[in-house]
């Protein structure tokens, strides 16, 4: 059996699965052949180091899903006229993708509130499909707010005064808060009209209460009581508004609270309780 | 048939029939492993990110088509695989200047600068020598022989799951990966030579 000869055989040797004419002969020219012998030890090294590769860690992108889901859309949308009722679902996966994926995703780029205050820049992520619009999405996860911000005119985004330009059209940026008690974050796309605000609960808990206050005193009483992160879309934050903390869940109270307010409440993309003005 | 078999081709007749959470639970379910095969196949995060938003666009054109013949895992590597080999042909397309060409600025000619593809120094120790001389010897092979390797030694697919995925018999499939094989070894001997001068 000549060196080329014996090539053909090393995977099958080395898993055991020649048959017994062959593997003799194969033997037979490891045994007399220095070369196959020299080839053969190295290759069963080589093999050895493959079986360490399912082993290496590798860490998720943060922004996995959100391309996902936006590569998705942007397919649904070229087949809008057959199935036009699942226009946007995608964006519901993307924002629990992206709550999954912050679990293995890079801890850098965290803006927060509380302690000392930022603890790293914002990051933009490029190399994004062609996008439509302007469009802010939000997930929540691990007591962080991940906004996702695509542009198809590259406006810059504002988060609490801070002007972020995007890069390729992208920017990422996960929102925490270190407080005791909620902390706000407006978000907003520059030349916008109305701002997002986010309110993230701190880290103590409010009891029932009642209470009187603005629309963002009483999204920050939602968050720390009922623990769940608020968002509202409206053009001013100043509405007088009467709250009592002793229904069971974050819905049903803002709901109450709101009921005689220009505004919406629903609840929504992983939990978020939001609220919108009319 | 596996309970994870016949998950996955309820919720692929529940996404042909329009049910909107179905391809939305697939996608879920294998985005952490597509992107892991895709990054080995890569090594970027970018490029791995684009090979699987492009996959799950095919699986969402093509779920319509699906027969459930193969397993839906095997459809996905199949086309995980097809993406990359498009990238890579793409890429191929799109080097129309010479490496070493210089780039013109205000200031005179530049020498270009590329990113180590090795990683960062940091990387290089938290990986095994050999293990990172493999991973570059790995690139050198063709795109093809790099999936088959990944499908078997990294994904631990079954040279019958391989098979489907490729759609090629078992026969070839084991010759190819015996090919691809020794020809790492022969990039690791030469490597090895390298080192040794």
């Amino acid at each position: 059996m000549n060196v080329s000869k014996a090539r053909d055989f090393f995977s099958d040797y080395f898993e055991g699965k020649l048959e017994a004419g062959l593997r003799q002969s194969f033997e037979q020219a490891l045994k007399s052949n220095p070369q196959i012998q020299a080839e053969y030890e190295e290759f069963a090294l080589m093999m050895n180091t493959l079986a360490e590769l399912p082993n290496e860690e590798i860490e998720i992108p943060i922004y996995l899903s959100d391309r996902i889901a936006t590569r998705l859309e942007a397919a649904q949308e070229k087949r809008t006229a057959s199935v036009p009722a699942w226009l946007g679902w995608f964006r519901n996966l993307a924002l629990a993708g992206v709550a999954g994926a912050v679990l293995f995703g890079a801890a850098a780029g965290v803006l927060s509130k509380g302690g000392s205050v930022a603890t790293g820049d914002l990051f933009n992520f490029g190399a994004k499909p062609v996008k439509p619009k302007n469009e802010l999405t939000f997930a929540y996860t691990n007591d962080k707010v991940v906004v996702t911000y695509n542009t198809s005119d590259n406006r810059a985004l504002m988060v609490d005064k801070r002007r972020i330009t995007p890069e390729n059209g992208s920017v990422i940026s996960p929102l925490s808060n270190s407080n005791a008690f909620a902390a706000e974050f407006v978000i907003q796309v520059e030349g916008s009209e109305v701002p997002e605000r986010v309110y993230i609960p701190g880290s103590t808990t409010r009891e029932a209460s009642e209470g009187t206050g603005n629309l963002a005193d009483f999204a920050k009483a939602l968050a720390d009581h009922y623990r769940v992160p608020v968002r509202v879309t409206a053009p001013s934050v100043e509405l007088p508004i009467n709250w009592n903390l002793s229904e069971t869940d974050a819905y049903q109270c803002a709901t109450a609270a709101l009921k005689s307010q220009p505004v919406s409440v629903d609840q929504r993309d992983g939990n978020f309780i939001c609220i919108t003005g009319r | 048939m596996s309970e994870r078999t016949s998950e996955d081709l309820m919720l692929i007749e529940r996404a042909q029939h329009g049910d909107k959470s179905a391809l939305n639970e697939l996608v879920r379910k294998y985005e952490v492993r597509a992107y892991q095969f895709a990054f080995r196949l890569t090594r970027n995060p970018e490029e791995a990110s684009d090979v699987v938003a492009e996959a799950f666009v095919r699986v969402f054109n093509a779920l319509p088509n699906f027969k459930g013949n193969s397993q839906f895992t095997t459809w996905l590597y199949r086309i995980l695989t097809n993406c990359f080999l498009d990238l890579r042909k793409r890429e191929a397309r799109r080097q129309t200047l010479p490496l070493d060409a210089g780039v013109q600025t205000d200031e005179g000619e530049m020498e270009r600068q590329y990113e180590d593809p090795k990683g960062t120094p940091h990387d290089s120790l938290e990986r095994g020598e050999r293990g990172q001389r493999i991973e570059q010897a790995l690139k050198k092979l063709p795109e093809y022989q790099q999936a088959m390797i990944m499908m078997y030694h990294a994904e631990q697919l079954s040279y019958e799951e391989i098979s489907e995925a490729l759609d090629l018999p078992i026969g070839t499939v084991k010759s190819r990966l015996n090919r691809a094989r020794v020809s790492l070894r022969e990039l690791l001997a030469r490597d090895e030579e390298l080192f040794r001068m």
